[in-house]
């Protein structure tokens, strides 16, 4: 093991000996880097205002991914390429959403602007792969993570438009060739282990490795993306003192694909799982988009989502109609658990000292399966849900052969409707048997009321979901949704 | 290279490439200290006793500073009534978010980890906190305000028609982009200099002094720029540069003191939320015959700037309606809640909200369009053009903008268009609105319309340029620069805009009330002008011309089209003939009066006038909508920068969208606000902005007084176009019980309102069928 980090800045490599394990990207960058381009609006990865790129070679390729470096802790950067908004200038010629921005008026206080052009950077490369126009809802989702307070983002919207019309590229692009091989160099081939200020934290390589440490140091905090477990330390200011990284191993960030189904590794990243959701079920994606920001998928990972076990968390009630089952390692043994036994109570999972989440299997669907989630919540983007309903229905000959209902928000964890799952099975498919089999969601769940909604509202819209699955399965051509993007709008760049 | 064009913004480079400095970026101060602000969690009791043993002797504690710290007096009020507003409590608690010491370390981390080893003992008491427990509980502020024209109870109850209800608007937090943040250098003999994220440098400076118990003359206070503010800057800054000032005197190093965003939202003041209880009377046409609007506020714990928003929320009580006989009452109540402060609109677009509430319930009653009901209120001249205060208004621009704005968005074809798509969707439900507005410009507290500039020519040329103005975002030095740049014709990159600092001038008003730019444009022009003259005549003396017959342009002094020598030349020239080559601009806004006891007067030099039309989805499922489509047209008279007007106008509807649909602010029974981080308190992201945004500035329309250009003020007006946007959820609402019944929707319309609006209706509409 190492007890220094490399990772490519400002075109050389950085190496960082015995980092503290819970400095921030951004803490550093802006304190010890005198960086001070890349703001912070909230240390809570809501705003985007600390937006940065990273690049991380997969399979060969280097893929740069807008990330929030005010929850990512600065030893994770281990092999990779660090991209700020200082960057982005070549030979004082701005890149062209740097350009487009000047031109549209794009910025007022300009706060917001670096994580702005980071995020839209971090689409210009991913676009500069394929040959489709720019459309509106892209440029939507790539600012879903970025707050501005001034603009109300029509300029920047046109900005990006504009930019994105233009064919030049910048150095990045340019220099992809020459920056891949020095990644490659750096690539971490022996894991890091430091103990600094009687901080521990270890990155392993490797899962065997990996379920040694976890066997030595039970206590130990498993980090994966951190877009959960790093708000402890950049909102409560709590230090977590023993870190198990669990993002350098490879085998975890793999899916692989079956006749039963596909086996997703615990690491793998919501906008990894977006990237093949269409083949589970095409109604994933819509509901995977509602997760975070793409700053936020790009880091978090469907094994944190599970683990932190939150009862809103949006992972969950999906897997659980979709009959997953997890895979839990621990040095000596593994074992297969279903999702809905993972959760016992709030604040608590089946995982045991020792244990970690290897895998998700999610077996394939049957072609009779009818499968739905809706996440309801104060706005569209980066909010967590007020609830979150998913329904699945295995239809022969008319007769509910198979029922499973979960919702998220109504419980103190992620939960099934046992009772009205009970009143569909092996009844009709019929909009009367579910308004009945609706009235039994309140003895499924008796919610409560918090900022995000009442006890009152979550029920009532819980009835209203499972409604709205049978309407829309029903009655597919009447618009049962909000449509964001209506077809006679291509785009409003005038 | 793009050559940087003089529209653009004038930091615009900066802030793409990440240059821009904000007050956390400056990191070239030696011996830095880092300020960590503890606050009270209760709303309502007794400090009864505080033991900071273990804070001190945490690692790189240098200071602990609690009230009797202070070394002047413990007070940010900053008003001469004395609004009591302790900058640390001393015993008595009355709100959430209030501080109670400050722990001052060599670095950030260490001082928040000390403050969490203090041992606070308190003593709850029974707190206010809601409007209505205010309202029970009588607990006013400050004295109410009455506006009464005619006899509004006889003419309501002898009106054909009577409706009354009552409309509750929440607050809404700021949030800037960049928190609050203040850096305070001490300086020889006293002296101190604080780098501030503010947007009313002057307060900050005599704050300071009253706290550190020095002359104003020994505190500068300076600001470049700032990372938003909205109003949340005005007088809330006092908080950070008041600890910062305080423990830099106290340490004789450096201290910067930086809120994290969950302090910044829980200790600072927001926009103030209502409760506007209405009643009214109409015939058949239409006409408001007598109308009553009984706004109570929540102010908080101190009065801060609550007069004057209540004041300016009376003053906007009509809109832009002729109301013939109206009693208007604003009532200030005190809650143990944070002190509610400015934010842009000021108290007006709660004011809007009631009446324009009255305008719905009209159309309502009498089953027709509510654009027709408030075409036949709108301010008329002659008989129907004087307000309730006794100003005038002529109506005619906005007359001319409603009826444009009605052709250009196909209002009448599209509200039909809409009717036909929801009989045939069952839970999708659009819905239309079409709402204008009238804002007044000025600072209705007189005193503050004027602005001073100071200009400062060197000897190669270049120019400096002072200001009393705060650039936020909004493009004020942007303009201003223009402004010089026109009279002494030298390219942008030839004049430096400095920091606001209150060392160049003193005695600055608020960059505020929109009337920045009016205010230090007519400032910086004057000061400009002076230079113009002055040069011209140096040349004039030189070249033994007569002055007529020269004139500065394209940065040469020309006579007739022949250029004789360029700027620079011209200037030294005048350094050697011994002419001073600095100016002051002083301006103050004509003819504009006000007293506040009676309520009458004309406060407004003028009123910039606009309206928008507003097309929405919503859910009935979920109470979830969307904005689909807006459509605005907006004044503001003869721009000085359109690129940067309407992105003034686009911001503030979204801004305001935000408030009315989704911003949130919620208090659990004890008074503990719960939504104070962006991860619970929600403003608009890009999704959001409707698919569709059509903005168009009145064209031909220059304002009829004498402003500089002829421009109009434009950072507060547009965000109370989005009342449009409220009131077009409410048509969709309604539409579930055939446009029958009043939705009465509360603000903010979040999806759980909606959707409770949405059952009200449906059952109100089963029970009148
Ligand atoms: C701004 C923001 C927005 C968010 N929006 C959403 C949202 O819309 N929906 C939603 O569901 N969530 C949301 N989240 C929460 C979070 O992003 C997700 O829960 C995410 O999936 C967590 O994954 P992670 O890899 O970042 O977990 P981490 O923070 O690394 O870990 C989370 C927990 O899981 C444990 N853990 C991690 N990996 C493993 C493993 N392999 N085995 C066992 N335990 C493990 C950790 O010890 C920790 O307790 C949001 C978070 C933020 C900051
Ligand atoms: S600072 Fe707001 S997302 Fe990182
Ligand atoms: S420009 Fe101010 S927050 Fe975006």
């Amino acid at each position: 093991m190492k007890d220094v980090i490399q990772f490519l800045f400002r075109g050389r490599i950085e190496e960082v000996i015995q980092p503290l394990p819970n400095l921030t990207v951004l803490n550093w960058l802006r304190e010890r880097k005198g960086a001070t381009g890349t703001k912070e609006g909230c240390a809570e990865g809501d705003c985007g205002a600390c937006t940065v790129l990273v690049g991380s070679l997969h399979s060969g390729k280097l893929e740069y991914r807008p990330v929030n470096a005010c929850i990512r802790f600065l030893p994770t950067l281990d092999g990779t390429h660090l991209i700020t908004i200082e960057d982005l200038m070549s030979d004082e010629l701005l890149h062209p959403i740097q350009e487009a921005m000047v031109e549209h008026h794009g910025s007022q206080c300009g706060f917001c602007t670096p994580g702005i052009i980071i995020s839209l950077f971090g689409l210009y490369l991913e676009k500069s792969r394929s040959n489709t126009g720019l459309t509106r809802k892209e440029i939507d989702d790539a600012l879903a993570g970025n707050l501005c307070r001034c603009t109300g983002y029509g300029s920047i919207v046109s900005a990006a438009y504009d930019a994105f019309s233009s064919k030049r590229s910048g150095w990045v692009e340019k220099n992809i060739q020459e920056t891949t091989s020095l990644v490659e160099s750096i690539r971490p081939k022996k894991g890091v282990a430091l103990d600094v200020h009687h901080q521990l934290y270890f990155a392993p390589t490797t899962l065997e490795h990996a379920l040694g440490l976890v066997k030595a140091y039970p206590d130990a905090t498993l980090l994966s993306g951190g877009t959960d477990i790093a708000l402890q330390v950049t909102k409560r200011f709590d230090r977590l003192d023993k870190i198990i990284y669990l993002g350098q191993i490879e085998h975890l960030k793999s899916i692989s694909k079956s006749n039963e189904g596909w086996t997703l590794g615990s690491g793998v990243t919501f906008s990894q799982m977006m990237g093949i959701s269409d083949q589970i079920h095409p109604h994933l994606l819509a509901t995977l988009e509602r997760v975070g920001s793409v700053q936020i998928r790009n880091a978090g990972t469907i094994g944190g989502n599970i683990a932190n076990a939150s009862p809103v968390g949006d992972l969950s009630p999906l897997l659980m109609c979709l009959n997953a089952v997890l895979t839990l390692r621990t040095n000596e043994a593994s074992r297969k658990l279903p999702i809905e036994e993972f959760f016992i109570e709030y604040g608590k999972t089946a995982l045991r000292s020792g244990e970690l989440i290897e895998s998700i299997f999610i077996p394939r669907l049957p072609a009779n399966s009818r499968f739905s989630s809706y996440k309801v919540s104060k706005r569209h983007d980066q909010d967590i849900s007020t609830l979150l309903g998913a329904f699945r229905v295995d239809i022969d000959q008319g007769i509910i052969i198979k029922v499973i209902i979960a919702f998220g928000g109504m419980a103190e964890i992620p939960k099934r409707a046992d009772n009205c799952e009970q009143a569909l099975h092996q009844q009709p498919w019929s909009q009367a048997i579910l308004a009945s089999a609706a009235e039994q969601l309140s003895n499924d769940y008796s919610p409560i009321d918090d900022f995000r909604g009442s006890a009152k509202y979550r029920s009532r819209v819980a009835v209203n979901l499972l409604h709205r699955f049978w309407l829309e399965q029903a009655n597919p051509e009447i618009p049962h949704r909000i449509n964001y993007y209506p077809d006679n709008i291509v785009n409003d760049h005038a | 290279m793009i050559m940087p064009d003089r529209n653009y913004h004038e930091s615009s480079r900066a802030h793409v490439t990440g240059a821009a400095l904000y007050a956390d970026d400056i990191s070239n101060i030696g011996n830095l200290l880092h300020g960590c602000v503890q606050a009270s969690t209760l709303a309502r009791g007794t400090l009864c006793a505080l033991n900071l043993e273990r804070v001190r002797q945490s690692p790189g504690v240098v200071a602990v500073l609690t009230a009797a710290d202070v070394p002047g007096v413990n007070d940010l009020s900053h008003l001469p009534d004395g609004g009591g507003e302790p900058l640390f409590i001393e015993k008595e608690i009355v709100s959430e978010g209030q501080a109670v010491f400050a722990v001052i370390a060599d670095s950030l981390d260490n001082a928040r980890q000390a403050a969490k080893l203090a041992v606070v003992e308190v003593e709850p008491s029974s707190a206010v906190i809601t409007i209505n427990q205010a309202i029970d509980a009588d607990s006013k502020i400050a004295p109410s305000r009455k506006i009464k024209v005619g006899d509004s109870t006889r003419a309501i109850d002898n009106s054909a028609f009577q409706i009354n209800g009552s409309l509750y608007t929440g607050g809404q937090e700021h949030f800037y982009l960049e928190g609050q943040i203040s850096i305070a250098i001490p300086k020889e003999s006293g002296a101190m200099t604080v780098i501030a994220s503010t947007q009313h440098p002057s307060e900050i400076q005599s704050t300071l002094a009253l706290l550190l118990g020095v002359s104003s003359n020994s505190v500068t206070v300076q600001t470049r720029r700032i990372g938003g503010g909205f109003g949340g800057k005005e007088s809330q800054g006092s908080l950070c540069a008041g600890v910062a000032a305080i423990a830099a005197q106290l340490t004789s190093q450096p201290v910067k003191v930086r809120l994290d965003r969950d302090q910044d939202m829980i200790m600072t003041g927001k926009r103030h939320d209502f409760r506007i209880d209405y009643k009214a009377g109409f015939d058949n046409d239409g006409l408001i015959r007598g109308v009553s609007l009984d706004y109570a506020s929540r102010c908080g714990h101190s009065l801060d700037q609550s007069k004057a928003v209540n004041d300016r929320a009376l003053l906007h009580a009509d809109n832009a309606y002729y109301l013939e006989n109206a009693t208007l009452t604003s009532h200030r109540y005190h809650t143990n809640t944070t002190s509610n402060t400015a934010f842009r609109g000021f108290g007006a677009p709660q004011g809007m909200l009631g009446i324009e509430r009255v305008i719905e319930e009209i159309a309502f009653t009498l089953q027709q369009d509510p654009l027709d009901i408030r075409l036949a209120n709108l301010y008329r001249t002659p008989n129907r053009s004087v307000t309730p205060y006794g100003q005038e208004f002529d109506s005619k621009v906005l007359v001319r903008i409603i009826g444009e704005l009605t052709e250009h968005s196909e209002y009448r074809s599209r509200r039909k268009k809409i009717r036909r798509f929801n009989q045939g969707s069952p839970v999708i439900k659009k819905g239309i609105a079409l709402t204008p507005v009238k804002f007044g410009i000025s600072f209705t507290a007189i005193h503050l319309n004027q602005a001073g500039a100071l200009l400062h020519i060197y000897r190669d040329g270049s120019v400096q340029l002072n200001h009393a103005g705060v650039e936020m975002g909004q493009g004020l030095h942007t303009k201003i620069l223009r402004i010089v740049q026109d009279i002494l014709t030298i390219e942008r990159s030839d004049i430096r805009i400095m920091a606001t600092n209150t060392e160049k001038i003193p005695n600055t008003s608020p960059t505020a009330a929109s009337a920045a730019t009016d205010l230090n444009g007519m400032a910086a022009a004057s000061a400009a002008t002076v230079l113009h003259d002055r040069l011209i005549k140096v040349a004039s003396h030189r070249l033994d011309l007569p002055e007529a017959e020269l004139s500065l342009s394209d940065g040469f002094l020309h006579t007739g089209d022949k250029p004789i020598m360029s700027f620079n030349e011209l200037v030294n020239e005048a350094y050697l003939q011994r002419v001073s080559l600095f100016a002051t601009g002083f301006y103050r806004t004509p003819d504009i009066n006000f007293d506040p006891d009676s309520f009458t007067g004309s406060p407004f030099y003028y009123y910039a006038n606009g309206a928008a039309v507003s097309e929405v989805e919503v859910d009935l499922l979920t109470g979830e909508h969307k904005v689909n489509r807006v459509d605005i047209l907006h004044e503001v008279g003869q721009s000085l920068n359109e690129e940067i007007d309407k992105g003034q106008i686009e911001g503030g509807f979204i801004q305001g969208m935000g408030w009315l649909t989704m911003e949130e602010l919620v208090w659990n029974d004890q008074g503990v606000l719960q939504t104070h981080s962006p991860s619970t308190y929600k403003i608009p992201t890009c999704r959001e902005r409707p698919s569709i945004v059509n903005i168009d500035l009145l064209r031909d329309a220059p304002n009829q007084v004498e402003s500089i250009y002829r421009s109009k003020a434009v950072g507060e007006p547009p965000l109370m176009l989005s009342i449009s946007v409220l009131h077009a959820l409410s048509d969709a609402i309604s539409s579930v019980a055939n446009y029958r019944i009043c939705p009465q929707l509360n603000v903010p319309a979040t999806p759980e309102h909606i959707l409770e609006s949405v059952q009200r209706v449906e059952k109100l509409g089963l029970a009148s069928v």
